[in-house]
């Protein structure tokens, strides 16, 4: 099924859980340090992606510090 | 003389940003000459082509100072909400600075959805320090919810106008004699926290005035001076300014030419 993470479509397996599908994007797309996520807009605490489960169209945001004012 | 934001002790009255500085080397000797004990510091979609994110996150950890993140770009009170929960679990803080957003030409917050806003991050547990227009009744609104810091603009961010409205801010703070006031946004140059301080508020925040200044180090320490001057000249107890001219010179004794005969 298609996903998208960071507005980029992304093909994942049908049963795939978020834990998944950013273990496997970290590996292609070298997530570094300190990330957050959130999916369809809701945050997800890091203790909760392996038993967040997915489905087609769903969108995931992962974060990172930047600089701000 | 010490103060606190949310029980957190702190010696130095400025609190600063960390974007906008030529290099992640030189934002850390800036911030390094300010003092500042409270950086912020932000979120945004992770790019693995772009590690300057990485390199300022690095710099700020190496200093060890008192995050203060913030919900900068969000819009509404359901964007501000997801953001200050993925910033808590990253940074590890309850403090949130509160930016929502309602026009995009001036950057000025948006009054209805920052009350929603603050009303919800407040009852999730957070610690909110929200950024507002000068408007009185928000200030005390949003006081009245349980922000115990309130951030009211000098002037638009990054425009460096310095204190648009020094009537409302003064009205604010003789209104709000409990409330931690910081002026946040607009600070153009020294004397503009110098005077925000001599009104009585307990600290500033400011970026672009440190960041994109010629030498940001030396801008920095000139802020601090400011912002230690006005304080204390706000301690001090400012003299009552009065209509008409009197001499400073006892004229007891004065020579015999300018005695009337």
């Amino acid at each position: 099924m298609n996903i998208l993470i960071n507005s980029q479509e992304q093909t994942v397996n049908e049963s795939a859980c978020l834990a998944d599908v950013l273990t496997e994007y970290s590996q292609n797309k070298s997530i570094t340090g300190s990330f957050a996520v959130a999916l369809n807009a809701q945050f997800i605490a890091k203790g909760n992606y392996a038993k967040t489960t997915l489905n087609a169209g769903d969108k995931i945001d992962i974060m990172s510090p930047i600089a701000g004012g | 003389m010490t103060w606190s934001i949310y029980g957190e002790e702190l010696s130095n009255r400025l609190l600063i940003g960390s974007a906008l500085y030529p290099s992640p080397e030189i934002m850390s000797k800036a911030v390094q000459a300010s003092g500042s004990q409270v950086i912020t510091l932000s979120l945004k979609r992770q790019n693995p082509s772009e590690q300057s994110g990485a390199q300022i996150w690095q710099h700020i950890q190496n200093m060890g100072l008192k995050l203060l993140p913030n919900t900068a770009g969000c819009k509404s009170a359901d964007e501000v909400f997801t953001l200050a929960q993925m910033s808590r679990e990253i940074f590890n803080t309850d403090w949130i600075k509160l930016e929502v957003i309602g026009d995009d030409y001036n950057l000025q917050p948006d009054p209805i959805e920052l009350l929603k806003s603050a009303e919800q991050l407040i009852g999730e547990g957070f610690k909110v320090l929200p950024y507002c227009t000068d408007d009185l009744v928000i200030c005390q609104r949003l006081y009245d919810l349980g922000c115990e810091v309130i951030m009211p603009w000098a002037s638009p961010i990054g425009t460096g106008k310095g204190l648009m409205n020094p009537y409302n801010l003064e009205t604010i703070r003789m209104r709000l004699p409990d409330a931690t006031l910081i002026l946040d946004a607009g600070i153009g140059k020294p004397s503009d926290a110098c005077i925000a301080m001599e009104m009585g508020y307990d600290g500033v925040l400011l970026n672009s005035a440190v960041a994109l200044a010629d030498d940001p180090v030396l801008m920095a320490r000139a802020f601090a001076n400011a912002i230690e001057a006005g304080s204390q000249g706000y301690l001090a107890g400012i003299m009552p300014q009065r209509q008409t001219a009197h001499a400073s010179t006892p004229t007891l004794g004065t020579p015999f030419w300018h005695e009337q005969v």
